[in-house]
C-alpha cells in the first residue's frame, strides 16, 4: 500500500490485489470490540453513570452497524476501488472522513484481538502466545497495524 | 467563558448560566495507557476529538505513555460523557472520573 496522490479533499492509494483481498478479509472480522466490556468510569458507580453506560452501549452498537454498512459499500458498491488493466493493482480513493472510518474499524479489530488475548503486554510474544488461535490474533493485529501505519502516514504522522 | 452580548454587558441569563456551570461538579476525562494503541494513532485521535494542535496532542500522548494516564479535560457530566464516547469509538481506553 502506498500513497499516490493527496489533495486537500482526496487521498489516492495504490494497493496490490493481494492487499485489497487481505483488507476485505480483515474487515470481515469487524466488529471485534466488546461493547459490554467498555467502562464509562472506573470510580463512579451511581445510577446516572449506569444509565449513561446503557445509552452509550446502544450508541456504540449503532456506530459499529454504520461502519459495517460502510465496509460493505466500500467493497461492493462504491467506485472507490479501481483496478489496473491487468488487475494486479487497485487504486483506492478516500476522503478524510472515510480515512477516519477505516482507522476506527482497523483499530477496533486490533484492540478487539488484543482483548481476546487477555490484554497482555505486547513486548515479549513468547509470554502470551499459547495456541494457534493466539497466533492468528497476533497475525491479525499486525495486519491492522500495517494498514493503520500507511493511513496515518498519509495524514502526516 | 461566558460570552457577553454585543454591548459587552452580561445579561442575567449569562450570569445564571455561568454560575450553573461553575457550581456543577467537574468531571475529568482521562485516557489510560495500554500497550496496543500506536503512539501516532493516539496523537491523531486527540487532534481529531479535541481539535488540538499536534504539539498539545503529542504532549498528552506522551503523558499517557510515560505516566500511565493523562487528564485530557475537565467538563460537565454531559460533555465528559461525549468526549469519552468519542475516544472509545477510536478504541482508546478512556473514562470519566469525578474531580476531587
Amino acid at each position: 500500500m502506498k500513497l499516490l496522490n493527496k489533495t486537500s479533499e482526496k487521498f489516492v492509494f495504490e494497493l496490490m490485489s493481494e492487499e485489497k483481498e487481505l483488507l476485505s478479509k480483515i474487515f470481515g472480522l469487524y466488529p471485534m470490540l466488546d461493547r459490554d466490556k467498555i467502562e464509562l468510569s472506573k470510580t463512579i458507580k451511581d445510577e446516572q453513570i449506569c444509565q449513561s453506560k446503557k445509552i452509550l452501549s446502544d450508541a456504540f452498537k449503532e456506530f459499529q452497524d454504520s461502519n459495517k454498512r460502510f465496509i460493505s459499500e466500500l467493497f461492493e458498491k462504491s467506485d472507490n476501488f479501481k483496478p489496473s488493466e491487468d488487475y494486479e493493482y487497485y487504486t483506492l480513493e478516500l476522503d478524510g472522513e472515510q480515512i477516519e472510518r477505516l482507522l476506527q474499524i482497523l483499530n477496533d479489530i486490533r484492540v478487539g484481538m488484543w482483548q481476546k488475548l487477555g490484554c497482555p503486554d505486547l513486548e515479549n510474544r513468547k509470554d502470551f502466545i499459547r495456541s494457534a488461535e493466539d497466533v492468528f490474533a497476533v497475525y491479525i493485529m499486525d495486519i491492522c497495524e500495517y494498514f493503520e501505519y500507511y493511513l496515518l502516514k498519509a495524514l502526516g504522522y | 467563558m461566558t460570552q457577553a452580548g454585543k454591548t459587552g454587558v452580561l445579561t442575567e441569563k449569562d450570569v445564571s448560566e455561568k454560575s450553573k456551570a461553575e457550581l456543577e461538579p467537574g468531571y475529568l476525562v482521562i485516557c489510560w495507557n495500554d500497550p496496543v494503541n500506536l503512539m501516532s494513532y493516539v496523537t491523531h485521535v486527540f487532534q481529531v476529538v479535541f481539535g488540538w494542535n499536534k504539539q498539545k496532542a503529542e504532549y498528552h500522548m506522551l503523558q499517557v505513555h510515560n505516566t500511565g494516564k493523562s487528564v485530557l479535560t475537565r467538563e460537565t457530566f454531559e460533555r465528559a460523557e461525549h468526549y469519552v464516547h468519542q475516544l472509545q469509538k477510536y478504541g482508546l481506553q478512556a473514562t470519566m472520573e469525578r474531580e476531587e
